[in-house]
């Protein structure tokens, strides 16, 4: 026999031909439903355990950042923050924000959490590589955008946001209800609304805050979100209702699971302690509401949605689906509303409550009609209606979930729909 | 200033997750949405379990899956994105698959795992090599490769992962890895070699 002795272009060729294991389809499901039981187990811890001493690590590194800030800020102008008669840019050893025209916009807080809140007008940034327990954020009422080591411009008008620029690196928007990633050399503009309309036909008056000097008298890195945490309060006041960084991040972080309310990380908590306690020279008028701390509160539904979730996962689907129905009753339309009310249905059907799993799935579906969930709903659904014999009914809504990207999902309304076919050919 | 950045979402993933980009959905992992973990398991568990079971045994493959996504879940916020996050993925499953061989010090003698190889279905002339017996052959050489040869052969070579990706997603050095593929080519083709010595084969 010839021996076989082949150069790097064949053995690789003949690599690339080796026959793969096939992935067992019921194997891969099993894992997935494993997978995310374990994760929102997982979800239920306090999700840093090593939150203290990297809090302790970061506390000590901004006093001593503040302390040289502070000293390098003295011999300059009042720098940090805004209204029209504001520095025209503002430095900083990591960041740079310069304002394109008139901008009003002004620093929340500090690093390692620095926050800009942008009210009008467009800013330049550039950002330097910053820490993996580092953030650079860009705030309006409507909008957030967070980079990490970029050039990018962002403009608002009257507290929502217009427009942004990338010059360099990625950056993610989310705003209305959309996620949009920009990179180099992208521009995304916002789409008009009629509250937008409205906005620029009644501008409102937006509240000129001096935290010029926000650098905290003391070394304590959470003293200048305090400060100017307080005094964002008061321009929240005056412009929107309910914007407020540590508000926003709060009520924008929501899982797709309730139980990552409580992990919503310790920047949120401490900032809505230090608006609460703040003292100073600059605080808020007597008439000032304080930012609710929503932070720490379970969410309506919350409690209920863990439940049934720890129900489902030690084998009671039954009692899981009723947890379920009463936290999707609790919740409002949000992330908790939205799972604990697919929850309700799928417990059901898994509990055998025929009944019960298709009125609450054809429920969620006039509820939550473009959920990433409604067409595995409608799969479920479509199955129940088979069973009764209702093949109109199933088959309205296997072809909602006929061309879903799931393959599991799909293949099941595929499935429903040829076993219509056949059924009716019988 | 780095070209690429990572995203960090404000906001939870409104819209519905097959409009998100891969880097989005490890984005909102790291905020703990569960339905992009989903999302990640229904796009790449199958590319990953093909990827695993070239590494590990075939009996194990699921289990290193499930690990990957759990460390995935752990360390989403890390997520720099350097690679795309199907190499990201592979990464992760590689150290997996090399801390168990580390414990279990499973590499196996190319014999042995020709024997456990089903033999080809066509008996073959005398004078000729099939490609299925090759791939038999290129299998048990593969397979009886060092976990850290294995791992960067199989991800650059039967994957097709660019070396950049796939030196950032071992951990190690672009340079290093072209030293280690072209290491595991020499070692496989004479393995390949002792294979053909085999008179029973």
């Amino acid at each position: 026999m010839t021996a076989w002795q082949p150069d790097d272009h064949e053995l690789d060729a003949v690599a690339r031909s080796l026959p793969a294991a096939e992935a067992e389809r019921s194997r891969g499901e099993e894992i997935r439903t494993s997978l995310l039981a374990s994760a929102a187990g997982r979800a239920q811890l306090p999700r840093r355990s090593r939150v203290p001493v990297i809090a302790i690590s970061i506390a000590a590194a901004a006093a001593v950042v503040g302390v040289l800030w502070l000293t390098s800020l003295r011999g300059s102008s009042p720098a940090t923050t805004l209204g029209s008669g504001a520095p025209v840019a503002v430095a900083g050893k990591r960041q740079f924000i310069g304002k394109i025209g008139n901008a009003t916009f002004q620093r929340v807080s500090d690093w390692p959490d620095f926050v800009v809140h942008l009210d009008d007008g467009r800013l330049a940034i550039e950002v330097a590589t910053v820490g993996p327990d580092e953030r650079f954020r860009v705030i309006t009422s409507d909008a957030e955008v967070e980079v990490r080591g970029t050039k990018f411009e962002v403009a608002a008008t009257h507290g929502l946001i217009a427009e942004v620029v990338v010059r360099e690196g990625t950056v993610e928007v989310r705003a209305d209800r959309k996620v949009v990633i920009l990179h180099a050399g992208e521009t995304w503009t916002a789409p008009r609304t009629a509250s937008r309309d409205m906005i620029e036909l009644h501008p409102t008056q937006v509240a000129s805050v001096d935290s010029s000097g926000t650098g905290p008298s003391t070394t304590d890195p959470r003293a200048t979100s305090s400060h100017v945490g307080t005094n964002h309060a008061t321009t929240t006041h005056a412009t929107t209702p309910h914007v407020g960084t540590s508000h926003a991040t709060t009520e924008t972080r929501a899982p797709t699971t309730a139980t990552d309310v409580h992990a919503t990380d310790a920047h949120a908590t401490d900032a809505h302690a230090t608006d609460a306690h703040a003292t100073d020279a600059r605080a808020p008028p007597a008439d000032t509401k304080p930012i609710p701390s929503v932070a720490t509160a379970p969410k309506p539904g919350e409690d209920e949605f863990r439940a049934g979730w720890t129900a489902l996962r030690n084998g009671d689907p039954a009692a899981a689906s009723k947890l379920f129905t009463t936290a999707c009753g609790k919740a409002h339309d949000d992330a908790i509303g939205e799972d604990a009310c697919f929850w309700a249905g799928a417990a059901a059907k898994r509990a055998n409550d025929t009944a019960t799993a298709r009125a609450t799935l054809a429920r969620f579906l006039d509820r939550f009609p473009s959920s990433a969930r409604a067409p595995e709903a409608a799969a479920l659904l479509g199955w129940i209606l088979y069973d009764a014999h209702d093949l109109d009914a199933a088959e309205k809504q296997f072809h909602k979930a006929e061309h879903d990207r799931v393959p599991k999902v799909r293949d099941s309304a595929l499935k429903g729909l040829e076993a219509i076919a056949r059924s009716r050919a019988n | 200033m780095t070209s690429e950045g990572k995203l960090i979402p404000f906001r939870r993933v409104e819209g519905t997750v097959e409009e998100l980009s891969d880097r989005a959905l490890v984005s909102a992992l790291a905020e703990g949405d569960q339905a992009a973990l989903g999302a990640l398991y229904d796009r790449f568990h199958r590319d990953l379990h093909r990827f695993v079971s070239r590494l590990a045994r075939d009996a194990d493959a699921w289990d290193f899956v499930q690990m990957t996504y759990l460390e995935a879940h752990r360390s989403a916020a890390r997520f720099r994105g350097a690679s795309t996050v199907k190499t990201w993925l592979f990464g992760i499953a590689a150290n997996l698959v090399r801390h168990q061989f580390r414990g279990e010090a499973r590499r196996k003698s190319a014999t042995e795992v020709l024997a456990t190889l089903p033999a080809p279905a066509q008996p073959q002339p005398a004078d000729a090599i099939t490609l299925e017996q090759q791939k038999r052959w290129l299998a048990a050489a593969v397979e009886s490769l060092t976990p850290a040869l294995r791992e960067t052969y199989v991800l650059c070579v039967i994957e097709e992962v660019p070396g950049k990706e796939a030196a950032h997603a071992l951990g190690i050095r672009e340079a290093s890895l072209w030293r280690r593929l072209s290491d595991a080519r020499e070692a496989l083709r004479a393995t390949i070699a002792e294979l053909q010595q085999e008179p029973s084969r």
